[in-house]
Protein backbone atom coordinates (compact mmCIF):
# COMPACT_ATOMS: atom_id res chain seq x y z
CA UNK A 1 0.00 0.00 0.00
CA UNK A 2 1.52 3.52 -0.77
CA UNK A 3 1.57 6.08 2.01
CA UNK A 4 -0.82 8.08 0.18
CA UNK A 5 -3.58 5.27 -0.04
CA UNK A 6 -2.98 4.64 3.97
CA UNK A 7 -3.31 8.05 4.61
CA UNK A 8 -6.42 8.52 2.78
CA UNK A 9 -7.40 5.40 4.38
CA UNK A 10 -6.27 7.37 7.89
CA UNK A 11 -8.31 9.90 7.00
CA UNK A 12 -11.36 7.28 6.52
CA UNK A 13 -10.66 6.78 9.96
CA UNK A 14 -10.71 9.65 11.74
CA UNK A 15 -13.68 10.84 10.26
CA UNK A 16 -15.38 7.56 11.17
CA UNK A 17 -14.78 8.44 14.58
CA UNK A 18 -14.67 12.34 15.30
CA UNK A 19 -16.87 11.88 18.17
CA UNK A 20 -15.05 9.18 20.28
CA UNK A 21 -12.14 9.08 22.08
CA UNK A 22 -9.48 8.42 19.51
CA UNK A 23 -6.07 9.54 19.39
CA UNK A 24 -3.30 9.61 16.95
CA UNK A 25 -1.79 6.38 18.10
CA UNK A 26 -5.41 4.43 17.46
CA UNK A 27 -5.37 6.42 13.89
CA UNK A 28 -1.54 4.80 13.07
CA UNK A 29 -2.39 1.41 14.34
CA UNK A 30 -5.64 1.52 12.21
CA UNK A 31 -3.08 2.06 9.40
CA UNK A 32 -0.68 -0.58 10.62
CA UNK A 33 1.94 2.34 11.19
CA UNK A 34 4.34 3.44 13.84
CA UNK A 35 3.21 6.59 15.36
CA UNK A 36 6.66 7.73 14.61
CA UNK A 37 6.61 6.61 11.05
CA UNK A 38 2.96 7.65 10.81
CA UNK A 39 3.41 10.88 12.04
CA UNK A 40 5.86 12.03 8.94
CA UNK A 41 3.82 10.37 6.13
CA UNK A 42 0.89 11.89 7.59
CA UNK A 43 2.31 15.53 7.53
CA UNK A 44 4.07 14.50 4.10
CA UNK A 45 0.85 13.63 2.50
CA UNK A 46 -1.69 15.99 4.36
CA UNK A 47 0.02 19.01 4.96
CA UNK A 48 -1.47 19.29 8.65
CA UNK A 49 0.01 17.07 11.86
CA UNK A 50 -2.59 14.17 12.53
CA UNK A 51 -3.50 16.12 15.76
CA UNK A 52 -3.83 19.38 13.93
CA UNK A 53 -6.72 17.75 11.16
CA UNK A 54 -8.03 16.26 14.11
CA UNK A 55 -8.83 18.69 16.07
CA UNK A 56 -9.32 20.65 13.28
CA UNK A 57 -11.79 18.53 11.98
CA UNK A 58 -13.76 18.05 15.45
CA UNK A 59 -14.02 21.63 15.70
CA UNK A 60 -15.48 22.34 11.70
CA UNK A 61 -18.10 19.59 12.57
CA UNK A 62 -18.93 21.36 16.20
CA UNK A 63 -19.07 24.32 14.50
CA UNK A 64 -21.67 23.18 12.11
CA UNK A 65 -23.53 22.00 15.15
CA UNK A 66 -23.82 24.54 16.75
CA UNK A 67 -25.68 26.87 13.57
CA UNK A 68 -27.67 24.00 12.41
CA UNK A 69 -29.02 22.60 15.84
CA UNK A 70 -30.11 23.71 18.96
CA UNK A 71 -27.92 21.58 21.01
CA UNK A 72 -26.55 23.52 24.14
CA UNK A 73 -22.62 24.15 23.61
CA UNK A 74 -21.62 22.09 26.45
CA UNK A 75 -23.35 18.84 24.93
CA UNK A 76 -21.62 19.66 21.53
CA UNK A 77 -18.59 19.99 23.27
CA UNK A 78 -18.48 17.14 25.00
CA UNK A 79 -20.14 15.04 22.16
CA UNK A 80 -16.57 16.33 20.05
CA UNK A 81 -14.88 14.85 23.16
CA UNK A 82 -13.85 17.93 24.58
CA UNK A 83 -13.52 17.43 28.25
CA UNK A 84 -14.34 20.59 29.18
CA UNK A 85 -15.84 23.62 28.09
CA UNK A 86 -13.26 25.99 28.39
CA UNK A 87 -10.71 23.71 26.86
CA UNK A 88 -13.51 24.04 24.19
CA UNK A 89 -13.86 27.32 23.83
CA UNK A 90 -10.11 28.01 23.43
CA UNK A 91 -9.40 25.46 20.86
CA UNK A 92 -12.85 27.02 19.35
CA UNK A 93 -11.02 30.59 19.70
CA UNK A 94 -8.46 29.89 18.37
CA UNK A 95 -9.27 28.13 15.15
CA UNK A 96 -12.20 30.83 14.25
CA UNK A 97 -11.10 33.84 16.19
CA UNK A 98 -14.92 33.53 18.22
CA UNK A 99 -15.88 32.13 21.37
CA UNK A 100 -18.68 29.37 20.51
CA UNK A 101 -21.67 31.42 21.37
CA UNK A 102 -21.02 34.54 19.08
CA UNK A 103 -20.33 31.79 16.34
CA UNK A 104 -23.76 30.68 17.19
CA UNK A 105 -25.37 34.05 16.82
CA UNK A 106 -23.39 35.25 13.65
CA UNK A 107 -25.76 32.62 11.68
CA UNK A 108 -24.61 31.54 8.18
CA UNK A 109 -21.59 29.59 7.61
CA UNK A 110 -18.04 30.89 6.10
CA UNK A 111 -17.61 27.47 4.17
CA UNK A 112 -14.06 28.85 4.12
CA UNK A 113 -13.48 29.06 8.02
CA UNK A 114 -14.26 25.58 7.92
CA UNK A 115 -11.43 22.56 8.03
CA UNK A 116 -13.83 20.38 5.14
CA UNK A 117 -12.99 16.66 4.96
CA UNK A 118 -10.34 15.99 3.07
CA UNK A 119 -11.47 13.80 0.40
CA UNK A 120 -9.02 11.59 -2.28
CA UNK A 121 -9.00 14.38 -4.90
CA UNK A 122 -7.80 17.13 -2.62
CA UNK A 123 -4.77 14.62 -1.68
CA UNK A 124 -4.24 13.84 -5.20
CA UNK A 125 -4.01 17.54 -5.49
CA UNK A 126 -2.09 18.57 -3.20
CA UNK A 127 0.67 15.58 -3.66
CA UNK A 128 1.35 16.76 -7.58
CA UNK A 129 4.05 19.18 -6.83
CA UNK A 130 5.85 21.79 -5.04
CA UNK A 131 3.23 24.24 -7.05
CA UNK A 132 0.94 25.04 -4.08
CA UNK A 133 3.82 26.88 -2.20
CA UNK A 134 2.42 30.71 -2.63
CA UNK A 135 4.96 33.79 -3.21
CA UNK A 136 4.18 36.51 -1.49
CA UNK A 137 4.50 39.67 -3.67
CA UNK A 138 4.00 43.74 -3.17
CA UNK A 139 2.20 45.06 -5.65
CA UNK A 140 0.85 47.94 -7.07
CA UNK A 141 -2.71 48.10 -7.36
CA UNK A 142 -4.93 46.24 -9.68
CA UNK A 143 -6.50 48.70 -12.20
CA UNK A 144 -9.76 46.83 -13.53
CA UNK A 145 -12.78 47.48 -15.88
CA UNK A 146 -15.61 45.14 -16.08
CA UNK A 147 -18.77 43.57 -15.10
CA UNK A 148 -20.01 42.39 -11.64
CA UNK A 149 -22.30 40.22 -10.87
CA UNK A 150 -24.19 38.16 -8.24
CA UNK A 151 -23.52 34.36 -8.20
CA UNK A 152 -26.21 32.23 -5.70
CA UNK A 153 -27.09 29.08 -7.32
CA UNK A 154 -26.39 28.99 -10.85
CA UNK A 155 -22.55 29.85 -12.10
CA UNK A 156 -23.17 30.08 -15.74
CA UNK A 157 -23.53 33.27 -15.21
CA UNK A 158 -20.21 33.93 -15.10
CA UNK A 159 -19.32 32.64 -19.13
CA UNK A 160 -22.50 35.22 -19.96
CA UNK A 161 -20.96 37.88 -18.29
CA UNK A 162 -17.43 37.42 -20.00
CA UNK A 163 -19.38 37.15 -23.21
CA UNK A 164 -21.01 40.41 -22.29
CA UNK A 165 -17.15 41.89 -21.51
CA UNK A 166 -15.30 40.66 -24.32
CA UNK A 167 -18.05 42.41 -26.91
CA UNK A 168 -17.83 45.39 -24.58
CA UNK A 169 -14.08 45.58 -25.27
CA UNK A 170 -14.41 45.38 -29.02
CA UNK A 171 -16.55 48.20 -29.17
CA UNK A 172 -13.31 50.53 -26.92
CA UNK A 173 -11.00 51.03 -29.81
CA UNK A 174 -8.18 52.71 -28.10
CA UNK A 175 -8.57 50.37 -25.30
CA UNK A 176 -5.32 50.90 -23.56
CA UNK A 177 -5.02 47.46 -21.88
CA UNK A 178 -2.28 45.01 -20.71
CA UNK A 179 -4.57 41.75 -22.21
CA UNK A 180 -4.64 40.40 -18.83
CA UNK A 181 -7.77 38.86 -17.57
CA UNK A 182 -8.98 38.62 -14.35
CA UNK A 183 -12.24 37.54 -12.06
CA UNK A 184 -12.63 39.02 -8.92
CA UNK A 185 -14.33 37.34 -5.64
CA UNK A 186 -16.09 39.48 -2.80
CA UNK A 187 -17.47 37.41 -0.55
CA UNK A 188 -19.95 40.23 1.47
CA UNK A 189 -21.09 38.49 5.17
CA UNK A 190 -23.88 35.79 4.93
CA UNK A 191 -22.37 35.03 0.96
CA UNK A 192 -23.61 31.25 1.51
CA UNK A 193 -27.00 31.67 1.67
CA UNK A 194 -27.04 35.64 -0.90
CA UNK A 195 -24.16 34.74 -3.15
CA UNK A 196 -21.42 35.91 -3.82
CA UNK A 197 -20.21 38.72 -6.00
CA UNK A 198 -18.03 38.52 -9.14
CA UNK A 199 -15.89 40.55 -11.50
CA UNK A 200 -15.32 39.65 -15.26
CA UNK A 201 -12.22 42.30 -15.72
CA UNK A 202 -9.32 42.99 -17.75
CA UNK A 203 -6.28 44.85 -16.53
CA UNK A 204 -6.45 48.12 -17.47
CA UNK A 205 -4.02 51.59 -17.24
CA UNK A 206 -6.28 54.46 -18.03
CA UNK A 207 -9.57 53.01 -19.92
CA UNK A 208 -12.06 55.38 -20.27
CA UNK A 209 -15.06 53.79 -19.47
CA UNK A 210 -17.75 56.73 -19.87
CA UNK A 211 -20.07 55.74 -22.79
CA UNK A 212 -19.71 51.68 -22.11
CA UNK A 213 -21.01 49.74 -19.58
CA UNK A 214 -18.17 48.99 -18.15
CA UNK A 215 -17.22 50.00 -14.59
CA UNK A 216 -13.61 50.61 -13.37
CA UNK A 217 -12.03 49.15 -10.00
CA UNK A 218 -8.85 49.41 -8.35
CA UNK A 219 -7.71 47.07 -5.75
CA UNK A 220 -5.95 48.76 -2.96
CA UNK A 221 -4.24 46.21 -1.03
CA UNK A 222 -0.82 45.98 -1.90
CA UNK A 223 0.43 42.65 -0.17
CA UNK A 224 -0.68 39.68 -1.46
CA UNK A 225 0.04 35.85 -1.52
CA UNK A 226 -0.31 34.63 -5.32
CA UNK A 227 -0.83 30.99 -5.90
CA UNK A 228 -1.00 29.06 -8.90
CA UNK A 229 -3.67 26.73 -9.61
CA UNK A 230 -2.53 24.03 -11.70
CA UNK A 231 -5.49 21.69 -13.37
CA UNK A 232 -8.74 22.19 -15.00
CA UNK A 233 -10.74 25.68 -13.37
CA UNK A 234 -13.86 23.63 -12.33
CA UNK A 235 -11.14 21.76 -9.38
CA UNK A 236 -10.00 25.43 -8.09
CA UNK A 237 -12.19 24.60 -5.03
CA UNK A 238 -9.28 22.28 -4.36
CA UNK A 239 -6.51 25.09 -4.35
CA UNK A 240 -8.59 27.15 -2.59
CA UNK A 241 -9.57 25.02 0.32
CA UNK A 242 -5.75 24.19 0.36
CA UNK A 243 -5.32 28.25 0.63
CA UNK A 244 -8.02 28.73 3.80
CA UNK A 245 -7.70 25.73 5.43
CA UNK A 246 -4.36 24.43 5.27
CA UNK A 247 -1.81 27.16 4.24
CA UNK A 248 -3.48 30.24 5.71
CA UNK A 249 -3.74 28.98 9.83
CA UNK A 250 0.20 27.59 9.00
CA UNK A 251 1.66 30.90 8.04
CA UNK A 252 0.66 33.08 10.66
CA UNK A 253 -0.79 35.26 7.97
CA UNK A 254 -4.11 37.38 8.29
CA UNK A 255 -6.43 38.28 5.55
CA UNK A 256 -6.64 42.06 4.80
CA UNK A 257 -10.22 41.22 2.75
CA UNK A 258 -13.09 39.29 1.95
CA UNK A 259 -12.04 38.87 -1.51
CA UNK A 260 -9.74 36.82 -4.41
CA UNK A 261 -8.66 37.65 -7.26
CA UNK A 262 -8.18 34.74 -9.71
CA UNK A 263 -5.60 35.57 -13.01
CA UNK A 264 -6.38 33.75 -16.18
CA UNK A 265 -3.82 35.48 -18.43
CA UNK A 266 -4.46 36.49 -21.80
CA UNK A 267 -7.07 33.52 -22.41
CA UNK A 268 -10.15 33.73 -19.88
CA UNK A 269 -12.52 30.84 -19.92
CA UNK A 270 -9.70 28.56 -21.45
CA UNK A 271 -8.64 26.43 -18.61
CA UNK A 272 -9.64 23.11 -18.77
CA UNK A 273 -7.07 21.25 -18.89
CA UNK A 274 -4.72 19.10 -16.38
CA UNK A 275 -1.58 21.65 -16.97
CA UNK A 276 -3.85 25.15 -16.98
CA UNK A 277 -2.77 27.10 -15.30
CA UNK A 278 -4.67 29.86 -12.83
CA UNK A 279 -3.21 32.64 -10.31
CA UNK A 280 -5.11 32.74 -7.34
CA UNK A 281 -4.34 36.06 -5.25
CA UNK A 282 -5.67 36.30 -1.40
CA UNK A 283 -4.76 39.76 -0.36
CA UNK A 284 -2.81 39.98 2.98
CA UNK A 285 -2.44 42.63 5.85
CA UNK B 1 16.18 7.23 -2.52
CA UNK B 2 12.98 6.57 -2.59
CA UNK B 3 10.10 8.60 -0.47
CA UNK B 4 7.86 6.08 -0.14
CA UNK B 5 10.37 2.96 0.90
CA UNK B 6 8.69 1.55 3.76
CA UNK B 7 9.90 -1.81 3.40
CA UNK B 8 13.76 -1.97 3.14
CA UNK B 9 15.40 -4.83 3.81
CA UNK B 10 14.68 -7.73 6.60
CA UNK B 11 15.57 -6.54 9.88
CA UNK B 12 18.35 -8.53 11.24
CA UNK B 13 18.48 -10.21 14.80
CA UNK B 14 19.22 -7.56 17.61
CA UNK B 15 22.29 -7.74 19.87
CA UNK B 16 20.84 -7.76 23.57
CA UNK B 17 23.58 -5.34 25.50
CA UNK B 18 23.23 -3.91 28.94
CA UNK B 19 24.58 0.13 29.50
CA UNK B 20 24.88 1.83 32.53
CA UNK B 21 23.53 5.12 32.73
CA UNK B 22 24.11 7.36 30.22
CA UNK B 23 24.72 10.95 30.42
CA UNK B 24 23.87 13.17 27.15
CA UNK B 25 24.28 16.56 26.52
CA UNK B 26 22.41 18.35 23.92
CA UNK B 27 19.09 20.55 22.89
CA UNK B 28 15.70 19.14 23.15
CA UNK B 29 12.08 19.93 21.20
CA UNK B 30 8.57 18.50 22.23
CA UNK B 31 6.13 17.97 19.67
CA UNK B 32 5.27 16.95 16.61
CA UNK B 33 8.58 17.48 14.51
CA UNK B 34 7.48 16.85 11.37
CA UNK B 35 4.93 19.60 11.48
CA UNK B 36 6.83 22.02 8.95
CA UNK B 37 8.15 19.60 6.86
CA UNK B 38 7.65 16.00 6.66
CA UNK B 39 10.90 14.79 4.18
CA UNK B 40 13.87 13.50 4.94
CA UNK B 41 15.59 16.31 4.73
CA UNK B 42 16.69 18.81 7.25
CA UNK B 43 13.83 21.06 7.54
CA UNK B 44 12.02 19.46 9.85
CA UNK B 45 12.22 19.61 13.51
CA UNK B 46 14.69 17.19 14.17
CA UNK B 47 16.86 18.12 11.70
CA UNK B 48 16.64 21.62 12.92
CA UNK B 49 17.86 20.31 16.38
CA UNK B 50 20.60 18.51 14.81
CA UNK B 51 21.94 21.76 12.96
CA UNK B 52 21.91 23.66 16.12
CA UNK B 53 23.22 20.91 18.43
CA UNK B 54 26.26 21.14 15.15
CA UNK B 55 26.32 24.95 15.09
CA UNK B 56 27.09 25.30 18.77
CA UNK B 57 29.58 22.79 18.30
CA UNK B 58 31.16 24.42 15.70
CA UNK B 59 31.34 27.65 17.64
CA UNK B 60 31.92 26.44 21.54
CA UNK B 61 33.09 22.61 21.18
CA UNK B 62 35.75 23.52 23.38
CA UNK B 63 33.24 24.24 26.17
CA UNK B 64 31.52 20.74 26.25
CA UNK B 65 34.44 18.89 28.44
CA UNK B 66 34.64 15.21 28.96
CA UNK B 67 33.04 14.35 25.64
CA UNK B 68 33.18 10.55 25.41
CA UNK B 69 33.77 10.32 21.47
CA UNK B 70 32.45 13.71 19.56
CA UNK B 71 32.01 11.90 16.52
CA UNK B 72 28.79 9.74 18.26
CA UNK B 73 25.30 11.42 17.87
CA UNK B 74 22.60 10.28 19.61
CA UNK B 75 18.80 10.94 18.89
CA UNK B 76 16.47 10.15 21.69
CA UNK B 77 12.95 9.98 21.49
CA UNK B 78 10.83 10.44 24.54
CA UNK B 79 7.09 9.31 24.74
CA UNK B 80 5.09 10.93 27.48
CA UNK B 81 1.52 11.12 28.90
CA UNK B 82 0.23 12.76 26.27
CA UNK B 83 2.19 11.50 22.94
CA UNK B 84 -0.68 8.32 21.97
CA UNK B 85 -3.42 11.23 22.06
CA UNK B 86 -1.68 13.88 20.28
CA UNK B 87 1.37 12.32 18.25
CA UNK B 88 4.04 14.57 20.17
CA UNK B 89 6.80 13.83 21.65
CA UNK B 90 10.18 14.55 23.08
CA UNK B 91 13.39 14.25 20.86
CA UNK B 92 16.49 15.50 22.38
CA UNK B 93 19.86 15.43 20.70
CA UNK B 94 23.54 15.53 21.76
CA UNK B 95 26.53 13.70 22.69
CA UNK B 96 27.67 11.30 25.63
CA UNK B 97 30.11 12.43 28.32
CA UNK B 98 31.68 10.89 31.18
CA UNK B 99 30.63 12.94 33.68
CA UNK B 100 27.49 15.46 34.63
CA UNK B 101 30.34 18.50 35.21
CA UNK B 102 31.28 21.93 33.58
CA UNK B 103 27.91 22.10 31.13
CA UNK B 104 27.42 25.00 29.41
CA UNK B 105 24.34 26.69 30.16
CA UNK B 106 23.11 26.20 27.07
CA UNK B 107 23.06 22.70 26.31
CA UNK B 108 19.94 20.84 28.73
CA UNK B 109 21.27 17.07 30.22
CA UNK B 110 19.34 13.69 29.51
CA UNK B 111 19.86 11.52 31.92
CA UNK B 112 19.51 7.76 30.35
CA UNK B 113 18.58 4.65 32.87
CA UNK B 114 20.81 1.99 33.13
CA UNK B 115 19.33 -0.79 31.20
CA UNK B 116 19.23 -3.73 28.38
CA UNK B 117 18.93 -2.62 25.17
CA UNK B 118 18.17 -4.33 21.95
CA UNK B 119 20.05 -2.97 19.31
CA UNK B 120 19.04 -2.99 15.65
CA UNK B 121 21.67 -1.90 12.93
CA UNK B 122 19.89 -0.18 9.93
CA UNK B 123 21.25 0.08 6.84
CA UNK B 124 19.82 1.85 3.68
CA UNK B 125 16.79 2.13 2.89
CA UNK B 126 15.91 0.38 5.94
CA UNK B 127 16.93 3.79 8.07
CA UNK B 128 13.78 5.67 6.28
CA UNK B 129 11.36 2.37 6.89
CA UNK B 130 8.78 1.68 9.14
CA UNK B 131 11.34 -0.21 11.29
CA UNK B 132 9.70 1.01 15.05
CA UNK B 133 6.74 -0.97 13.21
CA UNK B 134 8.92 -4.18 12.55
CA UNK B 135 10.65 -3.64 15.93
CA UNK B 136 7.87 -2.95 18.28
CA UNK B 137 4.92 -5.25 16.45
CA UNK B 138 6.68 -7.66 14.79
CA UNK B 139 10.10 -8.75 16.57
CA UNK B 140 9.21 -7.64 20.14
CA UNK B 141 6.02 -10.03 20.31
CA UNK B 142 8.02 -13.23 19.67
CA UNK B 143 11.35 -12.68 21.53
CA UNK B 144 10.43 -12.88 24.57
CA UNK B 145 11.25 -9.32 25.51
CA UNK B 146 9.00 -6.39 26.28
CA UNK B 147 9.32 -2.61 26.22
CA UNK B 148 11.23 -1.28 29.80
CA UNK B 149 10.64 1.94 28.83
CA UNK B 150 9.15 5.22 27.07
CA UNK B 151 12.17 5.94 24.95
CA UNK B 152 14.21 4.20 22.62
CA UNK B 153 17.47 6.58 20.88
CA UNK B 154 19.65 6.15 17.69
CA UNK B 155 23.03 6.19 17.44
CA UNK B 156 24.62 8.32 14.52
CA UNK B 157 28.84 7.39 14.45
CA UNK B 158 31.22 7.21 11.40
CA UNK B 159 28.82 5.11 9.57
CA UNK B 160 26.26 7.14 9.07
CA UNK B 161 27.03 9.50 5.87
CA UNK B 162 24.19 11.51 5.65
CA UNK B 163 20.41 11.40 4.54
CA UNK B 164 22.10 12.42 0.49
CA UNK B 165 24.27 9.03 0.94
CA UNK B 166 21.52 6.94 2.86
CA UNK B 167 22.89 3.28 0.25
CA UNK B 168 26.29 3.50 2.15
CA UNK B 169 24.96 4.70 5.73
CA UNK B 170 24.08 2.89 8.77
CA UNK B 171 23.15 3.21 11.93
CA UNK B 172 21.80 2.34 15.20
CA UNK B 173 18.64 1.76 17.13
CA UNK B 174 18.84 1.69 20.99
CA UNK B 175 15.45 -0.25 21.87
CA UNK B 176 15.23 -0.49 25.83
CA UNK B 177 13.67 -3.79 26.80
CA UNK B 178 13.39 -6.46 30.06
Amino acid sequence: MSNISAMIQAIDFIESNLKQGIGVADVADAVSYSLYHFSRMFNRVIHHTPYDYLMRRRLSESARELVDTDKKIIEVAFDYRFNAPETYSRAFKRMFGVQPHQWRKRGPLDRRALMCRLTPEHIAHVNKGDYLKPTLVERDAFRLAGLMTLVRDDPAVIPQIWHTVAKELKRIQDADVTGRYYGVVWYPSGWQERGYLYMAAIETGSLDTTGSPLVAKTLRPSKWARFVHKGPYRDLKLTQDYIYQTWLPQSGEHLATALEVEGYGPNPGNASGEESETEIYIPLQ
Amino acid sequence: MSQDTQIGEPLTEPAIVERSQIILVGFSFFGDPFATSAGWTEENEIGRLWSRFGAFVAHHGDRIKHIRDPEVGYEVHIWQEETAATGHFEVFVGVEVARLEDVPVELSVKLLPPTTYAVFTLHGDQITSDWPKRIYSEWMPGSGYESAHSFMFELYDRRFKGMDHLDESALDAYIPVK
